[in-house]
């Protein structure tokens, strides 16, 4: 919920296209967890969930979760 | 109006009938109550809120991995104890020894992130309503005194599984995450946005990282 509220809050604050992006990506930067096997980077896998999420319009509550691979 | 809905208007909290239902009835009856979930979900605003509307006191600890017994039920003042010697006159009391003493409630938050020595301390506390201080003796808990804890499943970084015997003593509530609306609601609350647009994004954005929890820290 943070997490969401602050890119709200952030939001305004950036000009252009790319607000929310850019809100988003200081806000869930702290809140991503550790871990061990993962292979990819923050800014690839925020860029893979805005396509998801915010392009293509998909619910991330409909299924697995955008790119997403099940924690182990 | 009801309890719960009371609680949700006075405190702005969006949804959460069921689990603040369960934390009344728990805490009316004078049981403990441990609520359980992820990062995030409100676990901290529901114990708080329940324990404003039933009129009680909180002591609040939070929890780490440094925490110490003595900090928990009190320490002794080094320069008080050369003047007056070991008693009560040199005895600053604790979180737990001021709650139990004012009949409170001992609000914890991240239970499991303290050791288990800490944790072990409240054993006597919850069962059998003491708790015994070296040159103080036993200090019993007043009408009222309960416990209500806080903790992240224990996969989170930085905590640890609490005993069988601790968890037991406790009632179980779990909070899990609310829905997608909910959440649109409170962070449009939270915030004051009326962009419904970017509210919806910001929401399925975090909602998606909270599900996937892929990728490394930046």
């Amino acid at each position: 919920m943070r997490a969401a509220i602050a890119t709200v809050a952030l939001a305004p604050g950036f000009a252009g296209d790319t607000a929310l992006r850019c809100a988003a990506e200081a806000a869930l930067a702290t809140r991503v967890e550790l871990r061990d096997d993962s292979d990819g980077d923050f800014a690839t896998a925020l860029d893979e969930l805005f396509a998801a999420v915010v392009t293509r319009g998909e619910d991330p509550d409909a299924g697995p979760g955008p790119g997403a691979t099940p924690k182990a | 109006m009801t309890p719960v809905a009371k609680i949700q208007a006075e405190h702005g909290i969006v949804g959460r009938g069921r689990e603040l239902a369960t934390a009344l009835d728990v805490l009316r009856v004078g049981r403990h109550l441990l609520l359980e979930g992820p990062v995030g979900v409100g676990k901290t605003t529901v114990a708080l809120a329940v324990c404003a509307h039933l009129g009680r006191a909180t002591v609040r600890v939070d929890g780490d991995d440094r925490y110490s017994e003595s900090k928990l039920t009190g320490w002794f003042d080094p320069p008080l104890v050369l003047k007056l010697g070991y008693g009560e006159q040199s005895f600053f009391a604790g979180p737990l020894v001021e709650a139990m003493r004012n009949g409170s409630v001992l609000f914890i938050n991240e239970l499991n992130r303290m050791p288990e020595s800490v944790q072990n301390v409240l054993l006597p506390a919850l069962d059998e309503r003491l708790v015994q201080v070296p040159h103080v003796g036993e200090v019993h808990a007043a009408e009222g005194f309960q416990v209500v804890a806080t903790q992240n499943p224990v996969e989170y970084v930085a905590t640890g599984h609490l005993s069988e015997a601790l968890r037991d003593r406790f009632e179980h509530l779990a909070l899990p995450y609310q829905s997608a609306a909910d959440e649109e609601a409170i962070v449009a609350a939270a915030t004051g946005c009326t962009d419904p647009v970017l509210v919806r994004r910001a929401v399925r954005l975090t909602r998606a990282f909270a599900r996937g929890r892929r990728c490394a820290p930046p």
